[in-house]
């Protein structure tokens, strides 16, 4: 557990370093953004000037420039993550990698929990500008810079659910969360899995070995989850919902919270075996020369 | 005549062949299938529904069990209020009996039921009377535009039929730059609304009274007193797809356990087997975390297992 702590540290702070830089600008970018976008609602084209139809259209291109960079700084941590992962492992800083005192596997896991915790960190990052997009963008009423307008939806909302749900709407929000760490081990595993994979059957460009083999398995992959989701949906949630329609709240709240359960079983078991598959091949054939 | 035994026994057989075929009419089931009888005409087993437009547009009135079924022709679905009730929609429609129609008839002319309070959230609360002359006595008169109306709306004044299904808004209580306004809707001439009977707010100026302090204190507590409406839908009996009874993959109960089966059993398995049998692989010798593994797919269908207890 020490060595954990110790390499988990350094791996976390090697995105760390970089992190306050994506924060900064995508919480900048968002207040932006929205102002830009409030400003494109209000605007009347019909009278406007030259000068005020160019600004209009800039005003456009940054909204939605913006948007598209918010959603995109997702990639950003990942891909330092990732990085950190094969310069660690497969290049020459392997050599000194592997010499230090702590087993492949705890070196393994250390990159696997920065790369899951900073998927999860970066998701409130992204909920945190969302909260000041939907405050900023809504004109307002009476000229003020900040509406709740659609706060006032978003807790009319949660508040139906918590009176139709009561305490499980807590239970159904852990267990969300749960799966979205859970969805994010298993992306971050399947990129370590193509990663080790490429770099022990390629000798020359095993990046773009990994790339490939990345490609190839996502889109089986995705294939495979759509198709077990389409046909879960057919098989067994409609029905399931159908047999329940005239079970009590109770019982149909235990069912969901089970089903949720079921699924994450799911992507934890699924995580699990491209993880050990990763970590079986790292341990076992990779030669550095 | 010398009794024969095959002859007693073949008089005992015709006899139980004539009973089976003389009870036929006493276990035969009342036909209950739903039937178009004209483009007007519902009918359910001999009673009659006859096709209802209302004028002004009508609610689900509030918490209501819905019980459907399903027509023989065209399998259509029709939703009754109750298994022998007074009011049938199918295609969208509304169809009542005679009674009914009366009921309706009643209500759209703002002789009322019952009244309720509805706001925008899906809540409602019932009110002891009919408060729209209290409405419009304790309010100033003003001419509004209708145009700075629209989307304003935050509480509507409905009466509700004697059957309690359908209810109709006789008028609505607006927020308007911090004032509450009340236009009763049963007041204004047919100008005021559009050809599905909703109140228009294209143009043109309308009557409505400013509510006092104490009457907006008072909507705010009945605020507090609301309920949440919802509706709860439950199949009738007899479906008239008789030859698909026996499919098992068309019922939602043999869907389920192919589902869960498929989904809950057999996926998990390979997972399972291939955790437990990797650390025991001597040839291979595959470290013992692939044990957990074969834990998670182990819970997996335990859960599963659960749930199809639970369900079924």
């Amino acid at each position: 557990m020490t060595m954990f702590k110790k390499a988990f540290k350094y791996d976390f702070g090697y995105v760390y370093r970089f992190w306050w830089i994506i924060v900064a600008s995508v919480l900048g970018l968002s207040l932006l953004g929205s102002m830009a976008f409030r400003f494109v609602a209000t605007f009347e084209t019909r009278t406007a000037s030259t000068l005020g139809m160019f600004l209009y259209t800039m005003a456009n291109i940054f909204m939605f420039a913006s948007f598209f960079a918010i959603a995109m700084s997702f990639l950003v941590p990942q891909i330092l993550c990732y990085v950190r992962f094969y310069k660690n492992f497969f290049t020459d800083e392997g050599y000194l990698t592997f010499t230090l005192p702590v087993s492949r596997r705890t070196l393994f896991l250390s990159k696997t929990v920065n790369a899951v915790l900073w998927t999860v960190l970066h998701g409130l990052l992204l909920v945190v500008a969302g909260a000041i997009i939907i405050t900023v963008a809504p004109v307002p009423n009476r000229g003020e810079l900040l509406t709740f307008i659609l706060w006032e939806g978003v807790g009319e909302i949660f508040s139906h659910l918590w009176v139709s749900l009561g305490g499980w709407l807590l239970v159904y929000i852990l267990e969300g969360i749960l799966m979205a760490a859970a969805a994010g081990w298993f992306t971050c595993a399947l990129v370590q899995f193509c990663i080790t994979i490429g770099a022990v059957v390629a000798k020359k460009h095993k990046v773009l070995a990994a790339f490939g083999i990345y490609y190839g398995l996502n889109t089986a992959s995705s294939f495979v989850i759509q198709f077990v989701i389409g046909l879960g949906l057919i098989f067994v949630v409609v029905p399931m919902f159908a047999l329940l329609e005239l079970a009590t709240s109770a019982v149909t709240c235990t069912s969901v919270a089970i089903l949720l359960l079921i699924v994450l079983m799911g992507e934890i078991a699924v995580a699990c075996l491209f993880h050990f598959l990763a970590l079986g091949t790292l341990e076992r054939k990779l030669n550095l020369s | 005549m010398k009794m024969n035994r095959w002859r007693i026994l073949s008089f005992a057989l015709a006899c139980m062949l004539l009973f089976a075929v003389l009870s036929v009419p006493v276990l035969a089931d009342e036909d209950t299938s739903w039937y178009f009888r004209d483009k007007e005409t519902l009918m359910h087993g001999g009673t009659e529904y006859t096709l209802y437009e209302p004028c002004f547009p009508l609610w689900e009135a509030g918490s209501a069990t819905y019980y459907y079924d399903q027509a023989l022709e065209d399998y259509t679905t029709v939703y009754v209020n109750s298994p022998d009730a007074v009011y049938a929609q199918a295609n969208g429609y509304l169809y009542a009996t005679a009674e009914g129609i009366r009921a309706l008839e009643r209500l759209q002319e703002g002789e009322a039921n019952e009244y309720f309070l509805y706001s925008t959230r899906n809540t409602r609360v019932k009110l002891t009377k009919d408060l729209s002359e209290a409405f419009k006595g304790n309010g100033e008169k003003v001419i509004l535009d209708v145009r700075d109306l629209e989307g304003k709306v935050r509480y509507s004044l409905v009466g509700v039929d004697a059957y309690g299904y359908y209810g109709c808004a006789y008028g609505d209580v607006y927020y308007l730059d911090g004032e509450y306004y009340y236009i009763h809707y049963l007041d204004l001439g047919n100008q005021y609304f559009d050809s599905d009977g909703y109140f228009s707010y294209r143009k043109g100026e309308v009557e409505a009274y400013r509510l006092s302090k104490s009457t907006v204190y008072g909507l705010h507590e009945m605020d507090d007193n609301m309920e949440y409406r919802y509706s709860e839908y439950i199949l009738l009996g007899g479906t008239n797809t008789d030859e698909l009874a026996g499919d098992i993959f068309n019922s939602e109960r043999g869907a389920f356990i192919v589902g869960m089966v498929v989904f809950g059993i057999l996926l998990p398995l390979p997972l399972l087997i291939v955790g437990l049998a990797f650390p025991r692989s001597h040839r291979k010798g595959y470290p013992k975390y692939w044990y957990i593994l074969a834990g998670v797919a182990a819970l997996w269908m335990a859960l599963s297992i659960l749930l199809m207890v639970i369900v079924l």
